[in-house]
């Protein structure tokens, strides 16, 4: 018995030593090499909390920052990767209000270069034309794993307040997928090796288990029985009531998915299903952006490798084509600028 | 002529103890690689996140 309990104690030693070990073998590589899983837990750890409002799930923690993904990430008081600004529009300022998810956010990509920061530049040198006290604030309200459902309940709850005369719906493939309510556990939020091996083992479930990769999954969220697609129309159908009833003009500008961009879009039907959602919705001004993207290699718009956020290039054409089609619509036009 | 023995010794505590170390870390440090190579640059994973 005691040379078992021996044993046993040698046993347990050994394991310590290994993860402490393996722990500092993780940290050593990803000091060299930006890993995707392991920058979204940390930003899961370092930036965001759980919302008080139950159908916004998570947000971002106000006056937080941190380096993720090879760039600086400064959110704002209102919890906003924007500079500071009071919540009382100042007259003669055009606010448009951006809703999305790390896509809008700009995750991997620096503030100069995402297109948040662009359209505020193409619209200030226009609404600048416009004449003296005319100004506009872009607001980029995006947050890693947000779904549409979710982005809505954020403007019902705390949007609404900064008074946006447009409102930029930017809808990603993976948005209609359920809320995400799973917590990273406390204490895997401290260690490299509890983040690596966490997000891996989900990773191999499923490549290997359940034969998951972006062509199939994708369409799988939009069956008709998907509750996540179900909440998703809901919720366009909500905004679209808030945009008649406040009086700001909505948009919506479909990303795409930077795996499967070139001369035929991979996810066109999807796009068509989603457009055909947002207009019984009740949403009349809608952009489709991949067609920007037909000239492009996938792999040339990645943030990494193993990435396919939008990297700074892609970034420069999102801001071009949703600029166009605020001209377009006539937005930049000083009479429509300035109410 | 003497007869050659064929019995073995048993291994002392000592010995056992360090082949019990080694088997446990390799074991750890093992299954850990190999999920590393697995699941390393797989660029066709989608964007879904177990966690926020």
């Amino acid at each position: 018995m005691r040379a078992f309990l021996l044993n046993l104690l040698w046993v347990v030693v050994t394991l310590l030593l290994a993860v402490l070990a393996m722990e500092g073998v993780c940290r050593l590589i990803y000091s060299y090499k930006l890993d995707y899983q392991i920058e979204m837990s940390r930003y899961a750890a370092k930036l965001k909390r759980t919302s008080e409002h139950w159908g916004i799930g998570h947000e971002h923690r106000p006056s937080s920052s941190a380096h993720l993904m090879g760039v600086d990430v400064s959110i704002n008081s209102h919890g906003f990767r924007d500079p500071e600004y009071p919540i009382e529009k100042p007259a003669g300022e055009y606010r448009v209000m951006l809703l999305g998810d790390s896509l809008t956010l700009g995750w991997g990509a620096a503030a100069e270069d995402i297109f948040a920061t662009r359209l505020q530049e193409a619209l200030a040198r226009v609404i600048a034309a416009c004449g003296a006290g005319r100004s506009v604030r872009v607001i980029n309200t995006g947050v890693g794993n947000y779904n549409t459902d979710q982005e809505v309940s954020f403007f019902e709850a705390r949007g609404r307040a900064f008074d946006p005369d447009l409102v930029i719906l930017n809808y990603f493939i993976n948005d209609a997928e359920p809320t995400p309510r799973q917590k990273l556990p406390f204490l895997l939020q401290y260690t490299y090796l509890g983040m690596s091996i966490w997000g891996r083992i989900d990773l191999f479930r499923r490549l290997y288990l359940s034969g998951e990769d972006f062509s199939n999954y994708y369409p799988a969220l939009y069956r008709d029985d998907q509750e996540g697609w179900r909440q998703t129309r809901d919720a366009l159908g909500r905004l679209a009531r808030l945009a008649d009833e406040d009086g700001f003009l909505l948009f919506m500008a479909l990303l795409p998915e930077l795996h499967a961009v070139g001369p035929e879009y991979g996810f066109r039907e999807i796009d068509d299903r989603v457009s055909r959602a947002a207009r019984e919705a009740g949403i009349r001004h809608l952009v489709r952006l991949a067609p920007l993207f037909a000239e492009e290699q996938p792999e040339s718009l990645w943030v990494s490798m193993d990435d396919a956020h939008p990297n700074a290039k892609a970034h420069e054409i999102i801001a071009r084509g949703i600029f166009d089609a605020l001209v377009r619509e006539g937005v930049t036009a000083c009479d429509e600028a300035v109410h | 002529m003497t007869k050659q023995s064929t019995d073995r010794k048993p291994a002392s505590p000592g010995k056992k103890r360090l082949k019990l170390v080694l088997i446990t870390f390799g074991v750890v440090v093992g299954a850990f690689a190999v999920l590393y190579l697995l699941t390393e640059n797989q660029h066709t994973a989608p964007f879904v996140y177990a966690i926020f």
